[in-house]
């Protein structure tokens, strides 16, 4: 079995264009995705309302992933952070979270870098659902988010030795541009759509998505 | 056996509001040497505040401005992790003063084990920045002084996270060997086995990070096979503990699993590196389970001084041998390297 999730809906096809600037829930990118385990789990936007999930999530992280997320100790998130890590725009700032029933398993973020076409992208997951593949599967959606809002790059950095962070941007299928400085890696790729992310999407997809008929949102 | 401690500070002006490092931490530590019953045993020399020549031996005259400054203008976040108030910078120099009023102490005295209860913590801290909740680097400022005088310092730091203000400190320094048992991968990121020194003290810096769930006998294993070899070829005279208690199976900061009883077993691990009575010193670094933090306090000290609170036993069997025996390997080809590589 490979580590890889699927999702439902194809977000390498792109969505359509919206204006900038704060927007209503977009309810319309809530979709479902089974991972490689059969698990099938919930992804959605954040909403504010998701604050004491995000707390508890954030306290059942072990200190390795919160380490390999923040570059610092962070036990625990400050009122403060909660609610401006749950409160987005959901155009410059935009933030999926995954459901395993009612308990938050992962989140990812974009940020956009301001006055740029560029924004810093960010995963945790928790520790029992890492090396399912949930990462790259939050990197395909939230590009697929905000392609629409402008944003072309995505930039990140991890750590040189965490294999899983770096292992999801290399079969995400996006062209990487990389450097290393004090073993930081420091990562830039385009995010439209190319023949080969959608080829990785693709054979994921047939891999492991679900038997039951597509929601239609998929090509 | 008596211990020297440092006299009462009042830190609780160094407080951030829900932050894990905090004054009760102190209070818990010091209820752990209250457990061990000591009367008359039990000495605490007055606070001593460090001057400036002492603390600028390990950190940079900037820098000390700056915190200054920084906490007299009424303080703040001084990153993701680290805070400083009003109270801090006054409070920071009596911590990093508290190690030399012990040693001197134990030097006229020639005997007992000093305990220094202090926060803010220290080991992060570099030479010209705060982190990981430490402003001023308390251990290498009580190093440096025993150094000048000509001292060759044993450091060894069981903090669950790399000492890594300490090791950058020390990096060039031959009289001090720093070795360090630590979580990989964890906060604050250094503290690989391939981390051996720099060209001046090659070898003497000794990293041993072990895996997630380590339990106490691969944490012995670690020390016997790697760092004793190193330690009996350095011989010390002196040995102080960064003692660091988050390394606690309870602690909510990190995931080693040892007991109380484990840390009673690596006080008398680091005090048989000791070449004479008052020659072994402890400092304290982390440990945010102030249960796990008073006990463990007590196992340590009381292994030093011949007291024997109900320890926890011993922890075994978690993962991490193998981890062992690669980072020795990893070690080994390092300074092998950089020998060829010197000459």
């Amino acid at each position: 079995m490979t580590d890889a999730v699927s999702s439902r809906t194809n977000p390498d096809i792109g969505g359509e264009v919206t204006k900038l600037g704060a927007k209503p829930y977009p309810a319309e990118l809530e979709c479902d995705i089974v991972t490689v385990t059969g698990v099938k789990l919930h992804m959605r936007p954040i909403r504010p309302d998701d604050a004491q999930s995000l707390v508890n999530f954030h306290l059942l992280l072990s200190s390795g992933s919160i380490y390999r997320r923040y570059f610092a100790v962070h036990p625990e998130l400050s009122p403060k952070e909660v609610e401006h890590l749950t409160t987005v725009d959901y155009a410059d700032r935009f933030a999926y979270i995954i459901e395993d029933g009612e308990e938050l398993v992962a989140v990812g973020r974009y940020d956009r870098i301001p006055k740029t076409t560029d924004a810093e992208v960010a995963f945790l997951v928790t520790d029992h659902y890492q090396h399912h593949g949930i990462g790259i599967l939050l990197l395909w959606h939230l590009a697929r988010a905000a392609r629409p809002n402008g944003i072309t790059h995505f930039v990140a950095e991890t750590q040189a030795d965490n294999r899983g962070m770096l292992g999801v941007f290399r079969d995400s299928g996006y062209p990487l541009t990389t450097s290393i400085e004090d073993e930081i890696v420091s990562l830039r790729f385009p995010i439209q759509s190319t023949e080969q992310s959608h080829a990785h999407f693709l054979r994921r997809t047939t891999l492991f998505e679900p038997a039951e008929p597509d929601d239609g949102e998929s090509s | 056996m008596m211990l020297i401690i440092n006299g009462s500070t009042d830190d609780a002006g160094h407080e951030d509001p829900g932050h894990p490092e905090r004054p009760e931490r102190l209070a818990a530590a010091l209820a752990g040497v209250e457990d061990l019953h000591l009367g008359d045993d039990l000495l605490a020399v007055a606070p001593y505040s460090a001057t400036r020549s002492e603390l600028v031996r390990v950190h940079e005259s900037t820098y000390l401005d700056q915190l200054g400054a920084f906490c007299y203008e009424g303080g703040g976040d001084l990153d993701a992790d680290t805070y400083a108030t009003y109270d801090s910078w006054s409070l920071a120099q009596y911590a990093a003063g508290a190690g030399l009023a012990v040693i001197k102490e134990m030097r006229i005295r020639g005997d007992g084990v000093g305990f220094v209860a202090v926060r803010p913590p220290g080991h992060h801290a570099l030479r010209d920045r705060a982190m990981g909740f430490c402003l001023l680097n308390n251990i290498a400022v009580t190093a440096a002084e025993l150094t000048s005088v000509g001292e060759r310092v044993l450091i060894i730091d069981w903090d669950v996270h790399h000492g890594n203000g300490t090791q950058a400190i020390f990096w060039e320094d031959p009289n001090v060997l720093y070795v360090s048992t630590h979580q990989w991968p964890l906060f604050p990121g250094s503290g690989a086995p391939f981390e051996v020194g720099g060209l001046n003290a090659l070898g003497a810096t000794v990293n041993l990070p072990l895996p997630p769930g380590a339990t106490g006998d691969v944490l012995r294993q670690a020390l016997d096979e790697t760092a004793a070899p190193a330690i009996d070829a350095f011989k010390p005279t002196w040995v102080l503990v960064s003692a660091g208690f988050d390394a606690h199976r309870a602690d909510p900061m990190a995931d080693l699993a040892l007991s109380s009883g484990d840390f009673a077993q690596m006080a008398t691990f680091a005090a048989s590196f000791a070449p004479a009575p008052g020659r072994i010193a402890l400092f304290l670094e982390g440990g945010y389970d102030l249960a796990a933090l008073r006990s463990s306090v007590g196992a340590a000290l009381g292994a030093l001084l011949g007291s024997d609170p109900a320890n926890e036993r011993p922890t075994s069997g978690g993962p991490g041998a193998e981890v062992v025996r690669s980072n020795r390997d990893a070690r080994e080809i390092a300074l092998r390297i950089a020998h060829d590589a010197s000459q």
